[in-house]
């Protein structure tokens, strides 16, 4: 195991400093440049300009400031931002707990609902319960998140008024846990509207495949009362895979909250992504792009480490 | 298709994974013999692919939704009651007899916008799921029949794409660049492919072994007649399946690409974009951002009830 662990995190640096070599070239391929902001400045010579292009070592060869760039990102000097100066470090932590909490909070949704879900669609599969969540799962996947948040705020926020529409708490009135609860609530929910889809419908299909296994029969003859039988037996193989499923899907969600935070005014980092769009804020692009690259990647390295510890069958050498 | 000619009837009820009796009967193709084998294997295969779809009764009614879309999408500009572009009318106006879905904020006729939405979300998506399809099957036709380094080299070029977000990457290209039609179309396309390309793949390196195959090249067959009459047709059933959902996962991203206004100019009307400029008078007419995105909702959730269906019916021994 902890040899397989160790070539795993070997394999995962060349592909670690490709996702590097990418996104520095993406933004080196963008026209205009991070200063065609100043270009037409006239409060900005052309003097100025090369000073300024001097001082961010925007002069020199890619190759060179590709060299610089990557030696600072080791060292955690990440770049600042064009737009506020501040360090890039700085920025994506600073918005970081927001997005971790969405994030967090809407994988425990998926969670509480995918269970129940997808162990009752299993078990009374074929029956109209399980047609009727089938439908609507396929529902919840296909619509698009950030029309489901326009509609959940139309309906929840502005005619039925239990929620606020959107941001992060109440302006004016002191912070409590509720007020934050409530904001929260209709953005994770939206985010996790496709992985509850996904997931329940894996935990079905998995389900049904054990509970055709030999032993759950065995299991019954000798007595075991059915409710046991599903919950315990079975559903601890039948969640195996599913908690692959969940470890490769945990990026999705992060990349996901791009569109959400944007709807809800979520100041998260796909916020900041957002904004630094607009702003062509290359450094804080390429790092949101590679802090994500990072996430996928170990999502997947999770989900193989998790594969292995939860199924005994799988063996590494 | 030829080389399934001599497969007894029965045991043809569907282009599933070839099989090892598939290896026993493989002729190199003749001409003549080809077209009435596949006469023959259409007349077999048909009704039992088609019944095997029809009993996904979502399926079925997702395939006449997506056929009425393609429909309007045709015949837009002609069913459309006013000019999309023209403003003629005055703004934000409630449904009426007249405009029964109202007018934009610039006093553009609602339905007439919704319905070229279709043509130009349907269009785009349509436009990005051939790129992707021919990417991804033009790499994993090669990876998966040249095999080697070749094929080792192509796999981690697609563990390389997998690693970003695809939305993060086309936002930033969108952002710098800017997109128009064509560009959109390519930039989604750019990352569709990588899935089909594991599969196509996956699909070559199994079928590529089969005897018929050997028997083939060993003929002198040429490797492209290999690749696209040989083993492509074998392969296709997982790969329409994958084309559907490729589908509805580019019509996802444009409409994203729009409504977070780096998608192609706001002017042209495309569902994203309808919700992009509904969100401005989203309090006061909310039937602007309501129609949009249930279009969007219904044309995506057919797509994938489509690819559901297909899915099952191309493989039947897989359990519901």
């Amino acid at each position: 195991m902890g040899r397989y662990l160790g070539q795993r995190l070997l394999q995962m640096i060349p592909l670690l400093l490709l996702t590097t070599v990418v996104s520095f070239v993406v933004m080196q391929l963008a026209p205009g440049g991070p200063l065609s902001a100043y270009e037409h400045s006239p409060s900005i010579t052309a003097a100025q300009l090369k000073i300024i292009e001097h001082d961010l070592g925007l002069d020199q060869p890619p190759f060179i400031q590709y060299v610089r760039w990557i030696g600072g990102l080791v060292h955690g000097q990440w770049g600042y931002s064009l737009q506020s100066g501040e360090a890039v470090t700085t920025l994506i932590g600073e918005r970081l707990i927001y997005t971790l909490e969405l994030v967090g909070v809407s994988f425990l949704l998926c969670l509480v609902v995918t269970l129940p879900l997808g162990i009752l669609t299993a078990v009374y599969r074929y029956s109209g319960f399980d047609y009727a969540a089938t439908f609507l799962t396929f529902v919840a996947y296909s619509v698009p998140a950030f029309w489901a948040g326009l509609m959940a705020q139309l309906l929840f926020a502005v005619h039925l008024k239990w929620l606020p529409v959107a941001g992060l708490y109440t302006e004016g009135v002191p912070h409590t846990f509720g007020d934050s609860f409530r904001h929260l609530i209709m953005p994770a929910a939206v985010l996790g509207l496709g992985l509850v889809a996904g997931w329940s419908r894996y935990l079905r299909t998995s389900m049904l495949e054990v509970l055709q296994q030999d032993y759950l029969r065995t299991a019954r003859a000798k007595g075991l009362p059915y409710r046991t039988m599903v919950l315990k037996h079975a559903l601890r193989n039948a969640v195996v895979p599913l908690v692959t499923v969940m470890a490769l899907d945990v990026p999705l969600l992060f990349t996901g909250a791009l569109v959400v935070e944007v709807v809800f005014s979520w100041p998260g980092e796909g916020r900041l992504f957002f904004d630094a769009l607009h702003n062509r804020d290359y450094p804080v692009l390429m790092g949101v792009l590679l802090i994500s690259a990072f996430l996928i990647l170990f999502g997947n390295l999770l989900a193989d480490l998790l594969y292995g510890l939860l199924n005994p069958r799988v063996r590494y050498d | 298709m030829t080389e399934r000619t001599n497969r007894p009837i029965a045991a043809s009820t569907g282009p599933t994974a070839p099989g090892g009796e598939d290896g026993a009967t493989g002729a190199p193709s003749s001409s003549i013999l080809s077209e009435e084998a596949q006469k023959l294997e259409l007349a077999v295969r048909r009704p039992g692919f088609w019944r095997r779809y029809a009993m996904h009764r979502l399926a079925l009614i997702s395939l006449v939704a997506i056929v009425g879309f393609v429909l309007v999408a045709i015949f837009a500009t002609i069913i459309a009651p006013y000019d999309p572009y023209g403003q003629n009318y005055d703004p934000t106006l409630g449904p009426s007899a007249a405009h029964w879905l109202g007018t934009d904020e610039l006093g553009r006729d609602e339905l007439s916008r919704v319905l070229l939405g279709a043509r130009i979300s349907l269009g785009i998506s349509i436009g990005a799921t051939l790129v992707a399809i021919a990417v991804g099957l033009l790499i994993g036709a090669i990876a998966g029949y040249v095999g080697g380094i070749v094929d080792n080299l192509l796999m981690r070029l697609v563990d390389l794409v997998l690693a970003f977000p695809a939305l993060f990457l086309i936002l930033i290209v969108a952002a710098s660049v800017g997109v128009n039609v064509t560009t959109i179309i390519l930039l989604i396309g750019a990352f569709g492919w990588m899935f089909l390309a594991r599969l196509t793949r996956a699909e070559f390196l199994q079928i590529r072994e089969l005897d018929y195959v050997q028997a083939a090249r060993a003929t002198g067959v040429s490797t492209a007649r290999i690749i696209w009459r040989h083993i492509l047709p074998n392969a296709s059933g997982p790969i329409i399946v994958s084309a559907t959902f490729i589908l509805a996962g580019s019509m996802y991203v444009e409409a994203v690409l729009d409504f977070l206004g780096f998608g192609i100019s706001p002017d042209i009307p495309s569902w994203g974009n309808l919700l992009n400029t509904a969100q401005e008078t989203f309090y006061d007419s909310p039937l602007l951002a309501i129609v949009p995105g249930v279009l969007l909702t219904i044309a995506i959730l057919s797509m994938n009830f489509i690819g559901d269906g297909l899915r099952d019916a191309l493989d039947p021994r897989r359990v519901r």
